[in-house]
């Protein structure tokens, strides 16, 4: 990993953690659940958190295969602390469609 | 039957094949033909099989030798045929148990080659050659995987686990020259969560021939000349860093394995 991709990663964790601490206890929103989802993306699948947009195709904008998706979920599940279905995961085209999914469960 | 004046009368001279061309051509065509009037044979045997008195695991193991056998078979008819010379190296000494094999992909034999001289290997086939009345029972009876098994990873490491060797070949399809190695993670994933080693096999033909996108008769006018080499065994934690998060270490086992074949296929076109 090179220092700039390091830097862009740890901006990305922060960023992450404290959308996820602005309101303790409370349902996060989509947004912060997109927030997440880079966070954790930068650091599994070395991309650059400029790449991930609500919008990204996991497949096409950012070679997200579905073994990923299940590695994803696993750990989304650790920084989210909720039950995650995978299979419902499985149709999802981008990362808004990931959040949106997660945001329901 | 046409004679050959006949046959290339309407080409200009330059492009008209010579009479041993023309024979290659013919030899290709019985290959071919004798090759899928051999595949009763796997049927035939896997009918008798089902209805034996044996261990599933037993008749795999039979199914699987009848195969190889006929691999090497086809493999020393087509060399008899005049249509190439074939050499293999460095074949493991001893025989190879829950090895996730790779093998570039550059030609429509290779499988031929990997099946025919490797022991106990496990395809993973089209999910059509398990619904096809003439292949559903050999496949089946073999033991193979269908591509859209959704529970192939599971499976594959089932068998990986019980000293079956998964072959896999990384680019997923014929590469169109040999240092394109595009390949995809499919056999990383398998060797990292199975945590199994994995067997490359490097396969070269010269001239190219039989490639993506070629017609079976289109044949080089030169005697191809195919070597099938097996690298030394690469265990994971050797070549990467366990400790990554797995999506990672996919990716970097990945790269080394296309590095490795880079370095192998370079190394075997400079001699």
């Amino acid at each position: 990993m090179t220092e700039s991709s390091e830097v862009t990663s740890e901006t990305a964790t922060d960023s992450a953690v404290s959308a996820s601490e602005a309101e303790p206890g409370q349902a996060m929103s989509k947004q912060e659940i997109v927030e997440k989802i880079r966070a954790v993306m930068v650091d599994f699948f070395e991309l650059d958190a400029s790449e991930i947009s609500e919008d990204s195709n996991l497949v096409e904008d950012l070679d997200i295969d579905s073994i990923d998706t299940i590695d994803l979920m696993i750990e989304m599940r650790k920084h989210l602390d909720k039950e995650i279905d995978d299979m419902a995961l499985l149709d999802c085209k981008t990362i808004g469609d990931v959040a949106e999914v997660i945001s329901k469960m | 039957m046409p004679t050959k004046r006949a046959l290339t009368a309407s080409l200009p001279a330059e492009q008209r094949p010579s009479l041993r061309q023309l024979w290659r051509i013919a030899a290709a065509g019985i290959s071919y033909v004798l090759f899928a009037l051999g595949g009763v044979l796997p049927a035939f045997y896997s009918l008798v099989l089902s209805v034996a008195p044996l261990d599933p695991a037993i008749k795999q193991r039979k199914l699987r030798r009848l195969i190889a056998g006929l691999c090497r078979f086809y493999i020393g008819l087509m060399k008899f045929l005049g249509l190439f010379s074939y050499t293999i190296t460095d074949l493991p000494a001893q025989k190879t148990r829950g090895h996730v094999v790779i093998a570039n992909h550059s030609m429509l034999i290779d499988a031929l080659f990997v099946l025919g001289y490797l022991d106990n290997v496990c395809c993973v086939v089209k999910a059509s050659l398990a619904t096809n009345p003439f292949t559903r029972v050999p496949v089946a009876l073999a033991g193979y995987v269908t591509n859209s098994d959704p529970k192939l990873l599971e499976t594959a490491t089932d068998k990986l686990a019980a000293g079956e060797n998964i072959l896999i070949f990384p680019e997923g399809t014929r590469n169109s020259f040999d240092l394109q190695l595009e390949f995809k993670r499919g056999a990383a994933n398998l060797a990292v969560i199975a945590g199994a080693p994995l067997l490359p096999v490097v396969l070269i033909c010269r001239p190219r021939a039989l490639g993506k996108g070629e017609k079976w008769y289109e044949l080089p006018a030169e005697n191809l000349r195919i070597t099938m080499q097996c690298l030394p065994a690469v265990s994971v934690e050797n070549c990467i860093d366990t400790t990554l998060p797995r999506p990672l270490q996919y990716r970097r086992l990945t790269t080394h394995l296309t590095n490795l074949y880079r370095d192998a296929i370079s190394q075997a076109m400079s001699r």
